[in-house]
């Protein structure tokens, strides 16, 4: 186990599609997110002066999107087969 | 750029010499205490509450280290605030991306992805260049003395780390490719982030005492191996690898002993021994 990959998460994985779709961890995310974007857009409508304070929210904004869009993949992949 | 971060020279072909500021004022202190705050009590959520409770502590540390950051922007803590916002990103991965229909080492490079972008978009608000995080030369024979160590390590950190063995009817191919995301997305990856980044900025404030904020940081982060006497033998490896990262400028030997260290203990020592 490293840093990246920790014992305490690989213990605690949801073991069924039913469960993954359950789990609110997904979802604490996605509203991290979408609250992000929205103080981006409305900093971004302000005008050029918030510069700092967009590139500060990018560290966080950027790389969640990513996670995000990779986690609604892998939801999607566990789920397709009970289609 | 020289005028605002002592000791940052752009161009130098050495390590800058950084001249700490410390923590001369109040705010400093309170905001280096508050960001170390926000860290210990969001892995301390994920470990003592479980996924939920830990996702909404990293949600919370990451808010409150991007607000610190900004409102502390020219101010060397801030800076340390916004590398250290790396860190909550790193973990929320963690917690969201692996699934069991996916192989392991996928997990490496899903939960790698968003991070080296973080680390990227850090460093470029930051100002930080390539050769500030640590990507530079450095001597041969420093690399080569580091590994070799780390492959004896590995032995050590295999017997207290006690790792799953490797699944029975594992391929050669599997065997190769977790290799390879062991190097790239763990070894490269958390010295990148810890020695390249937060010990970088973090000596910006403490100078040489940086080397203590990264094998902090090491040690919170291990946490969650579940294995204290594991999470004391990496703290005292980082504090070795934060030493030398310091002393060359250069993660190139840190990263070749975290690659052999962690090669050896979870790939070489487990087909090994079993």
């Amino acid at each position: 186990m490293t840093i990246i990959v920790t014992r305490f998460v690989a213990e605690s994985l949801p073991q069924t599609p039913g469960q993954a779709l359950a789990l609110a961890v997904d979802g604490i995310i996605t509203v991290l997110v979408v609250g992000l974007l929205v103080t981006r857009l409305l900093l971004q409508a302000t005008g050029p002066q918030q510069t700092r304070t967009l590139r500060a929210l990018d560290v966080a904004l950027v790389p969640l999107v990513v996670v995000v869009a990779i986690f609604l993949y892998i939801r999607l992949q566990e789920i397709l087969p009970l289609g | 750029m020289a005028d605002r971060f002592p000791g940052f020279v752009r161009g130098a072909s050495r390590p800058a010499t950084i001249r700490a500021q410390g923590f001369e004022d109040r705010a400093a202190l309170l905001v280096g205490t508050l960001a170390a705050g926000l860290l210990v009590v969001a892995e301390l959520a994920l470990l003592v509450g479980g996924l939920v409770p830990g996702t909404f502590g990293h949600a919370i540390a990451l808010l409150g280290l991007i607000g610190l950051g900004r409102v502390r922007w020219d101010h060397p803590e801030g800076r340390l605030c916004l590398a250290l916002a790396v860190v909550p990103v790193l973990r929320l991965a963690s917690i969201a991306l692996p699934a069991v229909i996916i192989p392991e080492y996928i997990w490496y490079v899903m939960i790698g992805i968003p991070t080296f972008l973080a680390i990227a978009i850090a460093a470029r608000a930051l100002a930080l260049r390539p050769a500030d995080l640590g990507i530079r030369r450095t001597p041969w024979r420093e690399v080569a003395i580091l590994a070799a160590a780390s492959a004896a390590l590995g032995l050590a950190g295999f017997v207290i780390g006690e790792p799953e063995p490797l699944p029975t009817g594992v391929s050669v191919t599997e065997i190769v490719l977790t290799s390879l995301a062991l190097v790239t997305c763990g070894a490269f990856l958390e010295e990148l982030l810890v020695r390249g980044l937060v010990q970088r900025v973090a000596a910006e404030l403490l100078g040489g005492r940086a080397v203590i904020v990264s094998a902090a940081i090491t040690g919170l982060l291990y946490l969650a191996s579940l294995n204290l006497r594991y999470v004391v033998f990496m703290v005292a490896i980082a504090v070795l690898l934060g030493v030398v990262a310091r002393r060359t400028g250069s993660i190139a030997g840190p990263v070749a002993g975290h690659a052999v260290l962690l090669w050896t203990q979870l790939i070489v020592w487990p087909l090994v021994l079993g």
